[in-house]
C-alpha cells in the first residue's frame, strides 16, 4: 500500500513538474516545437529538432534577436507529438500553458489538422509549419508554412509526365497519408489531361512490409510508370518487390527519402535510374555546393555528429524566419509579429538555405500563409539523389 | 455490497473535489483530466461487457469513433446543437452494437473476439473509405466545441473537463445501477457459468445484449464528447490496434469487474504516456511491462491489489480485538 501511495505521489509530483516548465524570462523569447521524436517518424522529427537547436544556438552565439533597441536570446522547448493527433494537441497545450507564443512545427499530416482549430482561434500564438505538406494547415493570420504544400509537389509530377510524355500510369499510395490522399483525385485528373491512362490506383499503409498482391496486379497492368507517394521505407520495398516481379517500366517516386533510410530496404543498384518529384531538401542544396548549406552541414555534422536530415533546413530557416520577423516588428507581441511574417520577402532573410521564390507580390508567404517551394524532379544515381536540371535531356 | 445511494453521495463528492481541483490546473493538465475522464468512462462502460459478462470485444475502437463521427456530423452538417447531438450519438451507437452484439452472440470465447476484432477493422476501414462522410484519412475539422452557458463565469476549457468529469460519474452511476439489477446478476452468472445459467431459466441472451448495448451507449457518448472537445477527430483515433486493445488494457490494468478499477487503470495508463512524454519509445516500453505485471502477478488489477492491501491493514485490527474477546471469555 505505501509502495502504492509512493507511486502515486512520484507520478504526480512528475507530472506536475514537467506542466510547469519556467516562464520565458524578459531578455528572451521562448520558441516551441513540435516534431515526433519517438515512433515511425521520427527519422524525419528529430533531424527537424536538430536544425532548430542549431539555428537557435547559432543565433544566440551571435548575441540573440534586435527587437528594438535590445537583444533577446531565443530559448527552446521542444515536445514530442508522436505524430498522432491527441498526442500532438497534449504537447500544444503543454506548450501553451507554460506561455510558449511562437511554435514550430508539426511534421505529421495527421497533427496539424488537428491543432489547426486551436491555433486558428488563439491569437495569442503564431505558428510555423515547417513538416507537413497538408492542405489547409494555415491561415496567413498567425500560421504559415514554409514547408511546401503536397500540390506544389505534384507540379513536378506533372512537369515529369508532360516532359516525358508517359502513356500510362498505376499509383501506389499510403492510404493514411492525409497530404498524398488529399491530393490524389487532382493528381489523378492532372495526370488524365496529360494523356496518361491512370491503369490502378492502389493503396498501402506505413508499416506495410508485403505488397505482393497489389504488385502483382499493378505489373500485370504493365502501366509505363509506377507512381509511389508515401513515406520512403514502403517506397523502397514497394520498388524492390515491383522489380522481383518483373516490372521494368520507370518507378517515380513522390516523397522526401533520405538514402539511409531508402538504403535500409533496397540495394542502390536497384534504385538506380528511379526519379522522385518533391522540392530540393538538405541534400540536394548540399549536392549543389550551395555555400549555406555547406556551411550548415558542416555545423549540423560537428554538433550531432551526423549528417542532416532531408527537412532539416527548412526547420532551420522557420527559426531565421521567426528572427528576421521580431526584428522587422520591433516587438515579441504576437499581432506585430504576425504582420511582420506576412509581409516578409525572402530578401528580408538572407540565413534562408531552402529556394523559395517570392510569390508575384514580391512576399515570402501568399495570403493563406505558404510558401512558393515548388517541387523538382531528381533522379537515383550511385548512391543518392542528383536533381535534373533539364527534364528534356 | 455498498447501496447505490451511498455511491452516489461519494462519486458526487469525488466529482465536486474533482473540480475543485480542476480550477487550480493549467490547460495542459486539464486536457490530461479530460483525456483520462473520457477514456475512465469508456472503460467503466466496456467493463460492464468484459467485467460482468467474460466477452471481449475488440470492435469498442470502431464504436467509439461512430459515436465521435455521429456527433460531428449532427453539429456541423444537421445543423443540432451539442446537447441534442450528444444523446443521438449514444443512441446511434448503441443501435449499431445492438447490431454488432445479435451477430457476435452467435459465437463465444475466442470465436467472439476474432469476429468483433473483424467488426472493428470495417468499422475503422468505413471512416477511411467514407471520406464524403468523415472527411477521410484528412480528419474531420470544425467540429463545434461544447459551449460555456452565458451564466456559468469558466473558461472553455474548464468547462470541457467538467463536462468530461461529468460523463465519467453519469457513467459509473449508470454501470453500477446496471449490474445491481437483475440484468446484472444474469449478467454475471452468464460470465460464471452460463450452461448452469440456461439450465437455471436466466435469459441469458437478454442479459448479455442489454450489456453490449450499455456500454455501446456510453461509448457513444465518450466518442461525441472527444470529438467535440477536441473538434477534429481522424480515423487514426479509433483503430483497433490503438483504441480497441486500449480499452482492453484499461480495464486489465484496472481491475475487470469492478466498475472503479478501470478508472484507475485509465488514470495510470493516461498520465504515463504524458509524464513519460519525452521519452515515448520508453513509455510503450512501461506499458507493455504494466501489462505483463499485471496479468502475471495482479491478475483482479489495481483494484485487486488495492483490496488485498485494504485486507492485509484489516487484519492486524482484529488481532488486536482477541484478546480481548479471550478476557471477556
Amino acid at each position: 500500500m505505501k509502495a502504492l501511495r509512493m507511486a502515486a505521489v512520484c507520478l504526480t509530483a512528475l507530472g506536475l513538474t514537467m506542466a510547469h516548465a519556467a516562464p520565458a524570462l524578459t531578455d528572451e523569447i521562448l520558441i516551441g516545437e513540435l516534431h515526433p521524436l519517438t515512433g515511425p517518424a521520427s527519422f524525419y522529427g528529430i533531424p527537424e529538432s536538430r536544425g532548430i537547436q542549431l539555428a537557435v544556438e547559432e543565433i544566440n552565439a551571435a548575441g540573440g534577436v534586435r527587437v528594438g533597441d535590445q537583444s533577446q536570446m531565443l530559448r527552446l522547448m521542444t515536445e514530442d507529438d508522436h505524430s498522432t493527433p491527441t498526442a500532438g494537441v497534449a504537447a500544444l497545450k503543454k506548450l501553451r500553458a507554460a506561455d510558449v507564443r511562437f511554435i514550430i512545427g508539426p511534421l505529421g499530416s495527421g497533427v496539424a489538422p488537428a491543432l489547426f482549430p486551436i491555433i486558428d482561434r488563439d491569437s495569442g500564438v503564431t505558428q510555423i509549419v515547417d513538416g507537413t505538406i497538408a492542405e489547409g494547415v494555415t491561415n496567413g493570420r498567425n500560421i504559415f508554412r514554409n514547408q511546401a504544400a503536397v500540390s506544389q509537389y505534384d507540379l513536378a509530377v506533372a512537369d515529369l509526365f508532360r516532359s516525358k510524355k508517359y502513356a500510362s500510369v498505376a499509383m501506389m499510395t499510403d492510404r493514411f497519408h492525409a497530404g498524398f490522399m488529399g491530393t490524389q483525385p487532382a493528381l489523378s485528373e492532372t495526370l488524365k489531361s496529360l494523356n496518361a491512362t491512370v491503369a490502378a490506383e492502389e493503396y498501402y499503409k506505413l508499416g506495410d512490409t508485403d505488397f505482393s498482391a497489389a504488385m502483382t496486379k499493378l505489373v500485370s497492368l504493365q502501366p509505363e510508370v509506377l507512381l509511389i507517394r508515401g513515406y520512403p521505407a514502403e517506397g523502397a520495398l514497394i520498388t524492390r518487390q515491383a522489380r522481383q516481379l518483373g516490372y521494368e517500366g520507370q518507378v517515380v517516386w513522390e516523397m522526401v527519402s533520405p538514402p539511409s533510410t531508402v538504403l535500409k530496404n533496397i540495394s542502390a543498384t536497384e534504385m538506380e535510374g528511379v526519379y522522385n518529384c518533391i522540392p530540393p531538401t538538405t541534400e540536394d542544396y548540399i549536392a549543389l555546393g550551395q555555400d549555406k548549406a555547406l556551411a550548415f552541414d558542416k555545423a549540423y555534422q560537428a554538433k550531432f555528429g551526423t549528417t542532416p536530415g532531408e527537412l532539416s533546413t527548412l526547420s532551420y530557416d522557420a527559426v531565421y524566419i521567426l528572427k528576421a520577423a521580431f526584428e522587422k516588428a520591433g516587438s515579441t507581441e504576437n499581432e506585430a509579429v504576425n504582420a511582420a511574417l506576412a509581409a516578409m520577402r525572402p530578401e528580408d532573410v538572407p540565413q534562408l538555405i531552402s529556394g523559395y521564390v517570392a510569390h508575384q507580390d514580391g512576399r515570402l508567404f501568399d495570403d493563406v500563409g505558404q510558401v512558393n517551394l515548388r517541387g523538382a524532379v531528381s533522379i537515383w544515381q550511385g548512391e543518392g539523389w542528383v536533381p535534373v536540371p533539364d527534364l528534356a535531356g | 455490497m455498498a447501496r447505490i445511494p451511498h455511491i452516489a453521495l461519494i462519486s458526487a463528492v469525488a466529482f465536486a473535489a474533482a473540480v475543485a481541483v480542476a480550477t487550480q490546473m493549467n490547460d495542459y493538465l486539464l486536457y490530461v483530466v479530460i483525456l483520462w475522464a473520457i477514456f475512465a468512462s469508456l472503460a467503466v462502460s466496456f467493463d460492464v461487457l468484459l467485467g460482468y459478462t467474460g466477452y471481449l470485444s475488440l470492435a469498442h475502437g470502431a464504436l467509439f469513433g461512430l459515436g465521435a463521427y455521429t456527433g460531428a456530423i449532427m453539429t456541423t452538417r444537421a445543423g443540432a446543437g451539442f446537447w441534442l447531438a450528444l444523446p443521438v450519438a449514444g443512441l446511434v451507437t448503441a443501435g449499431v452494437a445492438m447490431v454488432v452484439a445479435l451477430i457476435a452472440f452467435r459465437t463465444r470465447g475466442l470465436y467472439f473476439a476474432v469476429l468483433t476484432l473483424g467488426i472493428g477493422l470495417i468499422g475503422h476501414q468505413m471512416f477511411l473509405v467514407a471520406s464524403g462522410l468523415t472527411g477521410g484519412v484528412l480528419g474531420f475539422a470544425g467540429i463545434p466545441g461544447p459551449g460555456v452557458p452565458s451564466w456559468l463565469p469558466i473558461d472553455q476549457n474548464l468547462w470541457n473537463t467538467c463536462l468530461a468529469l461529468a460523463l465519467l460519474l453519469v457513467t459509473f452511476l449508470a454501470a453500477q445501477v446496471f449490474v445491481r439489477s437483475r440484468l446484472g446478476a444474469a449478467c454475471i452468472a452468464v460470465r460464471e457459468d452460463m450452461t448452469l445459467a440456461q439450465a437455471l431459466g436466466i435469459g441469458i441472451s437478454r442479459a448479455r445484449l442489454s450489456a453490449f448495448i450499455f456500454s455501446g451507449f456510453f461509448t457513444g457518448l465518450a466518442g461525441a464528447l472527444f470529438a467535440a472537445i477536441n473538434n477534429f477527430v481522424a480515423p487514426e483515433s479509433f483503430t483497433v490496434l490503438g483504441t480497441g486493445f486500449q480499452l482492453v488494457a484499461l480495464v486489465v490494468v484496472g481491475g475487470m469487474g469492478t466498475l472503479w478499477g478501470p478508472i484507475l487503470g485509465a488514470a495510470l495508463l493516461t498520465a504515463l504516456p504524458e509524464a513519460l512524454r519525452m521519452a515515448s519509445g520508453y513509455s510503450m516500453l512501461a506499458y507493455g511491462v504494466l501489462l505483463l505485471v499485471f496479468i502475471l502477478f495482479a491478475p483482479k488489477g489495481f483494484a485487486g491489489l488495492i483490496q488485498r492491501g485494504a485486507a492485509v491493514l484489516r487484519r492486524p485490527a482484529t488481532r488486536k480485538l482477541s484478546p480481548t474477546k479471550e478476557g471477556v471469555r
